[in-house]
């Protein structure tokens, strides 16, 4: 594929400085902001940016929070969690839950985007047209995702998710929404397995092009303001 | 997200004197590394730091120790619901698990009145580097100390846009005299690294929120009832 940009192994996710923090939540509030990029990958040019509030952590955070609060102990208790399978599933308070560091080209978690324009509801649990990783039509190229480290400023404290979509499919594409799916475990007897829980969608009015050759950065960077 | 602060005052049979709610503000930065723990699945060897209760720096992890077919399943890292008092509660980071094998070593023992949602004198700004309660009120029955009851998580309850839960703990004046409560907050314990070699580890109390409540005069024999509903809304 001949200019056609290739997915970077990894992101660019750095440390944000104190004096450099987006506020975009209330006094109090725990959210995330969103932080979308289109680089034009011939020039390095910014061809779109915006920052904007997370509107909808949906009920699969809430409940996995409540796990991680309430111990729930291994195989007994345990809380049917709808997963990305649209199967509940048994998950217990665990050491390996959350985590959403997606490596390069897996694109069943970490940060997704998709091209469903659905507005978010509480029960939303999957993407709704999620955009496959790859470069034919309609396809972008995942990266891994990446983290920085929280830091904090005399309100804000935060830490930065990055993860880089390249568009190598050889024609325009426009991502409208955007979400965020973790692992946790679930128990059957003995056994434990891997499954995906979606935990944040956002809907992008009017969407964002990412023109064939661009590459989509997202950062969400999860806050409390004090 | 957001919590809801809620304080309720009853007599000693129960009746209610006060009742009063407000917004908390005050998740800290602790709260923040926290998730960051979790979501980066943070291990030893990223240097990752926390303040405690203490006011000591603390390695913080989320690194596994695994061995064969075991698993590090329960840790207790972010736990707040707990038991009354100075009963104990395990804090287990180097517990293992897997068909055949169940076994916890190097457990940390809580007080359980040490974690979950706590109550204070102190009056002191609130901020997000805020590691401790100004001034805790201690457990027991001496003067100006309370009784911690059982910190619980009520159910989740869902109706869209709307999803929530509550912690609870009721705190008991026998001490004799009154207590004026200034701040409330949430204690949880976080895993300390690294692991040695034989996976065993310790656990450190961190402050994950911290909320000014203005004066709630507790006077000798009254029950103070403490919430915060935990809410997000799409």
């Amino acid at each position: 594929m001949n200019n056609q940009p290739n997915v970077k192994a990894t992101a660019t996710a750095k440390v944000i400085k104190p004096d450099q923090i987006h506020h975009v939540l209330a006094e109090g509030a725990v959210g995330l902001a969103l932080e979308y990029t289109v680089t034009d990958d011939k020039t390095g040019k910014i061809t779109s940016h915006g920052i904007q509030k997370s509107e909808s952590f949906v009920q699969q955070f809430l409940q996995l929070l409540f796990l991680m609060m309430n111990m729930t102990p291994p195989v007994a208790a345990a809380t049917d969690v709808r997963d990305t399978s649209n199967t509940l599933r048994n998950v217990v308070h665990g050491g390996s839950n959350w985590y959403c560091g997606a490596l390069i080209t897996d694109a069943t978690y970490g940060i997704q985007v998709g091209t469903g324009n659905t507005a978010p509801v509480i029960s939303n649990y999957v993407m709704e047209t999620l955009i496959a990783h790859g470069v034919a039509g309609g396809q972008l190229q995942y990266s891994a995702v990446t983290f920085a480290a929280p830091a904090a400023d005399a309100t804000t404290s935060q830490f930065t998710i990055t993860r880089n979509f390249a568009n190598g499919s050889g024609g325009a594409i426009t991502v409208n929404e955007i979400g965020l799916v973790c692992r946790a475990y679930d128990v059957a007897g003995s056994f434990v397995t891997v499954r995906y829980f979606l935990i944040v969608r956002d809907v992008i009015g009017g969407g964002i092009a990412v023109p064939n050759g661009q590459t989509l950065t997202i950062n969400y960077r999860p806050q409390a303001v004090v | 997200m957001r919590a809801i602060v809620g304080i309720k005052r009853f007599d000693k049979d129960f009746k209610l004197l006060e009742k009063r709610s407000f917004p908390s503000r005050s998740f800290t930065f602790n709260f923040i590394k926290l998730l960051y723990l979790y979501f980066a699945d943070v291990q030893d060897a990223a240097g990752q730091t926390g303040v405690d209760i203490t006011n000591t720096a603390r390695a913080i992890t989320n690194q596994d120790y695994t061995s064969g077919a075991q698993y590090q399943w329960w840790k207790g890292q972010g736990m707040i619901s707990a038991p009354g008092g100075d009963a104990g509660i395990y804090c287990a980071p180097a517990s293992h698990f897997s068909a055949g094998v169940q076994g916890y070593y190097n457990l940390r023992l809580l007080a359980g009145n040490m974690v979950g949602l706590q109550v204070g004198t102190g009056v002191g700004a609130v901020a997000p580097g805020d590691y401790a309660m100004g001034t805790r009120v201690a457990n027991g029955g001496a003067a100006n100390q309370l009784e911690y009851g059982a910190c619980e998580l009520l159910n989740i309850v869902f109706a869209d846009p709307n999803g929530q839960f509550t912690i609870r703990r009721y705190f008991t004046n026998n001490s004799g005299g009154g207590i004026t409560v200034q701040e409330t907050g949430l204690y949880s314990p976080f895993i300390r690294g690294p692991f040695d070699s034989d996976g065993n580890n310790t656990a450190d109390l961190f402050c994950i929120c911290r909320d000014l409540t203005g004066a709630v005069a507790v006077a000798d024999t009254e029950i103070l009832e403490m919430t915060y509903t935990i809410q997000i809304t799409v």
